[in-house]
């Protein structure tokens, strides 16, 4: 590591601040302290006269206190934790209001419990309706809401005297019935959207993991069996110099993996001749009783990352062969197919073989092979009988149907 | 009827011991040389012939293409039998007349495999020689071949056997034979009957690329 990167426990520090749902939450959180402070900055003015319009002047300071007092609390609350209030909180909360209705049959006179802040039960339990956002369960959120409600109908009764009344009243109760649903429903959108930002930023963190791993052996599989080979190796100088420069190749592989870069293979950086790609990996496994047929892939020009891909892909299979199949005969056939479209190369030695039916496929041939060049858009056919040999074709055609998983694209021929 | 070898080889310790490494094998003479062998002419359907002949106890043999006709206008159906590993050295010989061309470096079983292919009238050629046949046969110089031919044509160039064959193409391996068996004669022909020139052109090689190694049109 090196002293410009900080230190692994604050990333995870900073992770954990910000994770969308906790965001959301303290947006729900700052909706609650707006609504509760503005109404109280709307209450205020009205102070004056409502004290000196009460026939209980001490009564009625009394549930101004309250209030006021009640939205400190929930305010403080709220701030403190980053997030609206609790179930403990907003049953206490709306307790409060249904009192300050009750409290406001004697403090409120009748002309001024609607349309004034002398009367300010009204618009302050809209905004005690708006608090109970943090409420996620949607039966106790109703419950309290409806008990606001009827507290409100308590309070508002007095003043209907006949039909006309009614729908004033009708009016207010709606608007609670309304905006209290409306923020709840709001609320859980805004914190659905940031539960879910955060499983989909778990499931990329996850998938870059296992992306991690699957470079890390596709780093190291190949310099592994090299590795092996050169341990348990009893061949001659010359089969040793020859494992020794592919363990450097190898070598480079791991450490270009380490520092992040691409790998330094010592090819042109532009386009590769596939005839020649073969034939250079072919150079490298002269040990081996290798024919390579290339005369038809003449002319195929790849990409390098196809290109690096491929002699990785290449390289894997015929350490297979060296390793496992004891062949007495192996050839690596390229071509460019008659319609002239993309190319096939074929790896085919009549070695011990195995049964694709129950052998699973090692890291070199399921990841450097199989899963490699599937992403790169060529499909790997794996044909093998025990005691016959193994044949794997790769094939690049240049409109890939949609890559199958691998029990699709390895099949094998019915005998 | 069982067939008749006759081997033609400069080294003592392979004419001694080739017929016992093989047992299965008829072995009814064997020779130093070419003109040794046409000399005798013994009673064989088959000559495996060494194609580098020339040592220094026997510095003016025949050898190479020239041998190789030469056993072939005389009846005999030959098979070369030779380290040489270089392609188109091996093409040639079959552009000589060669029926068959096995490496000595080849495992016994498939030596022996070969040589009764080519006591069958089979061409018998590595995947190094069939891969130069399939480009041939791509590029238009041999025409005649049928899609199950060129299927079968493809696949020996990969280095599949009969037995592989005959799984993914849902064909006995007799019949796989028999395609081969077709389309070997025409190759032969063809190679036997073109031009060095004309095959350098067709394998995209420069003009006198095959003149060392190749024979002379007939």
């Amino acid at each position: 590591m090196t002293a410009q990167e900080p230190p692994l426990g604050d990333n995870v520090a900073v992770q954990r601040e910000t994770s969308s749902t906790a965001a959301a939450q303290q947006l729900v959180a700052l909706c609650v302290v707006g609504a509760r402070v503005a109404t109280m900055v709307q209450m205020l003015p009205s102070l004056p006269t409502a004290i000196g319009r009460a026939e209980r002047p001490i009564l009625t300071a009394a549930t101004w206190a309250l209030a006021g007092s009640m939205t400190l609390v929930v305010v403080g609350l709220v701030l403190a934790r980053r997030r609206a209030p609790s179930l403990g909180l907003a049953v206490g909360d709306i307790a409060v209001t249904v009192a300050l209705f009750l409290a406001g049959l004697w403090t409120v006179p009748e002309e001024d419990r609607t349309g004034t802040w002398v009367g300010f039960q009204l618009a302050y339990s809209i905004c005690v309706a708006c608090s109970l956002m943090g409420v996620r369960r949607r039966s106790v959120a109703l419950t309290l809401l409806l008990a606001l409600t009827a507290a409100e109908v308590v309070y508002l009764a007095p003043t209907v005297h006949d039909l006309s009344d009614v729908p004033r009243v009708l009016g207010n109760l709606l608007t609670l019935l309304a905006l209290g649903p409306l923020m709840w429903l709001a609320a859980g959108v805004v914190l659905r959207i940031g539960a879910e930002a955060d499983e989909a930023k778990e499931l990329a963190a996850r998938m870059a993991r296992a992306e991690e791993e699957r470079r890390a052996r596709l780093a190291i599989h190949n310099g592994t069996a090299l590795l092996r080979l050169l341990v348990e190796e009893t061949g001659g100088s010359d089969t040793h110099s020859r494992i020794r420069t592919q363990a450097e190749a190898e070598l480079n592989r791991m450490r270009a993996y380490l520092t992040g870069t691409r790998p330094d293979t010592g090819e042109p950086d532009g386009p590769v001749d596939l005839a020649d790609l073969v034939e250079r990996v072919a150079g490298d496994f002269a040990d081996l009783p290798l024919t390579v047929v290339a005369d038809l892939a003449r002319g195929v020009r790849l990409e390098p990352g196809l290109a690096d891909d491929l002699r990785s892909a290449l390289g894997s299979l015929l350490i297979n062969v060296r390793q496992h199949a004891r062949a007495d005969r192996v050839v690596l056939h390229a071509e460019e197919p008659a319609d002239g479209a993309g190319w096939v190369v074929t790896v085919h030695d009549d070695g011990v073989g195995f049964d694709t039916g129950t052998t699973a496929y090692g890291v070199g041939l399921r990841d450097l092979v199989v899963d490699q060049l599937a992403a790169a858009g060529v499909t790997t056919r794996v044909d093998s009988v025990p005691g016959v040999g193994t044949t794997v074709e790769l094939t690049c055609r240049p409109d890939p149907a949609p890559t199958p998983d691998v029990s699709d694209h390895t099949t094998r021929s019915q005998p | 009827m069982t067939a008749r070898f006759a081997l033609v080889d400069d080294a003592t310790a392979l004419r001694e011991s080739l017929a016992t490494l093989l047992p299965d094998l008829t072995f009814v003479s064997t020779h130093r040389s070419s003109e040794e062998l046409l000399a005798a002419r013994p009673e064989a359907d088959v000559v495996i012939l060494d194609l580098h002949l020339v040592n220094h106890q026997q510095p003016q043999v025949t050898q190479g293409t020239a041998a190789i006709r030469r056993v072939v206008e005389a009846g005999y159906r030959v098979c070369v039998y030779t380290q040489e590993e270089r392609r188109f050295v091996l093409a040639a010989c079959v552009a000589a007349g060669a029926t068959g061309v096995v490496s000595k470096a080849s495992s016994l079983t498939e030596a022996e495999a070969a040589f009764r292919a080519v006591a069958d009238g089979e061409l018998a050629v590595p995947p190094a020689v069939t891969g130069l046949i399939e480009v041939l046969v791509r590029r238009g110089s041999i025409t005649v071949l049928s899609p199950r031919q060129r299927e079968v044509l493809a696949g020996r160039a990969r280095g599949l056997t009969y037995a592989e064959l005959s799984r993914s193409l849902y064909v006995s391996e007799s019949t796989l034979r028999g395609y081969w068996k077709e389309l070997t004669s025409t190759v032969s022909d063809y190679l036997q009957e073109t031009s060095p020139g004309d095959i350098e052109r067709a394998l995209g090689l420069g003009p006198g690329d095959l003149i060392d190694v190749w024979p002379a049109t007939r």
